[in-house]
């Protein structure tokens, strides 16, 4: 499994397992769509690659959060994926942000 | 010359040989391609951030020659080749494809669409050259009867990324028809 979810009664934690966001993951990723909750919050720890298959199941979720007025945040993201997010306009829909600053989101 | 001016290459760099890989022409063996790119950056000491567009851009042309310059046919080979030339690293990945449409391509990556609008009409397949197209520092395109030289160029050296738009170089030989 490359993902595991947390689930509160308000937010979603998305924790991404894998090292890697490709091909086979991008289809995990695409089935959790009616998982997220009011706010939702990708994990993205371990990931050292991401391509554009990934890329591409990551930009439909964010799309489809905010269609479902839904607010996402990405953490644990490295300076080279920042780069490539800010490249493909993720972050209009997907800021980065640090676990500790969205506790008050979570804990609320 | 003041000595600041002088371009010294990193030793690494200077005793740099060429490395050539051939793969069949499965993604399972892309792999193979993207850690030795991993291997290859930072034996050169690229930092972090720019290991990372390495790996990515190759891992998008490999993906790019086995899928459509190839057909995935297994018994045909992807090669890539690292090489160092004038300050520069180059990763050159070559197929059997006429790869004609690759000027096409390369064009549609250039064109600054919404994200949400490629999206919206699937234009997705040309996710990997907009990636590439952004994170190299130049790109030669020779496609011809014999198929496809795909080079992707790195500057060795840290603040030579040009201010302008990478430049593409691309040179496009319709196949003989009498082929195939």
């Amino acid at each position: 499994m490359a993902l595991k979810v947390e689930q509160g009664n308000e937010f979603t934690i998305i924790h991404i397992q894998n090292d890697s966001v490709d091909a086979t993951s991008a289809r995990e990723i695409s089935g959790i769509k009616d998982r997220m909750n009011q706010t939702t919050i990708m994990d993205f720890g371990p990931v050292m690659f991401i391509n554009s298959a990934g890329i591409s199941a990551l930009l439909k979720l964010v799309i489809e959060a905010r269609k479902q007025g839904k607010k996402l945040y990405a953490v644990n993201v490295t300076a080279h994926h920042r780069k490539v997010f800010e490249m493909v306009d993720m972050l209009r829909y997907m800021p980065i942000a640090k676990m500790e600053d969205l506790m008050p989101l979570i804990s609320a | 010359m003041a000595s600041d001016q002088l371009i010294e290459e990193p030793i690494s760099a200077l005793a740099f040989n060429d490395i050539d890989i051939q793969i069949p022409s499965d993604l399972v063996f892309e792999q193979v391609v993207r850690e030795s790119a991993v291997f290859v950056a930072k034996y050169l000491g690229f930092d972090e951030e720019r290991v990372g567009d390495l790996q990515l851009v190759v891992s998008e042309a490999v993906t790019n020659a086995i899928e459509h310059g190839n057909n995935s046919d297994i018994n045909i080979k992807v090669g890539v080749k690292f090489y160092i030339k004038a300050g520069r690293l180059a990763v050159q990945v070559s197929d059997h494809g006429h790869w004609v449409e690759a000027a096409a391509t390369v064009e549609t990556a250039l064109e600054d669409l919404d994200m949400e609008d490629r999206l919206a009409h699937n234009i997705t397949r040309g996710m990997g050259m907009f990636l590439i197209e952004r994170l190299v520092d130049n790109l030669d395109v020779k496609s011809s009867a014999k198929g496809t030289e795909f080079t992707m160029w790195f500057n060795l050296h840290k603040g030579d990324e040009p201010d302008s738009p990478v430049s593409f170089n691309i040179e496009t030989q319709k196949a003989d028809p009498n082929l195939n």
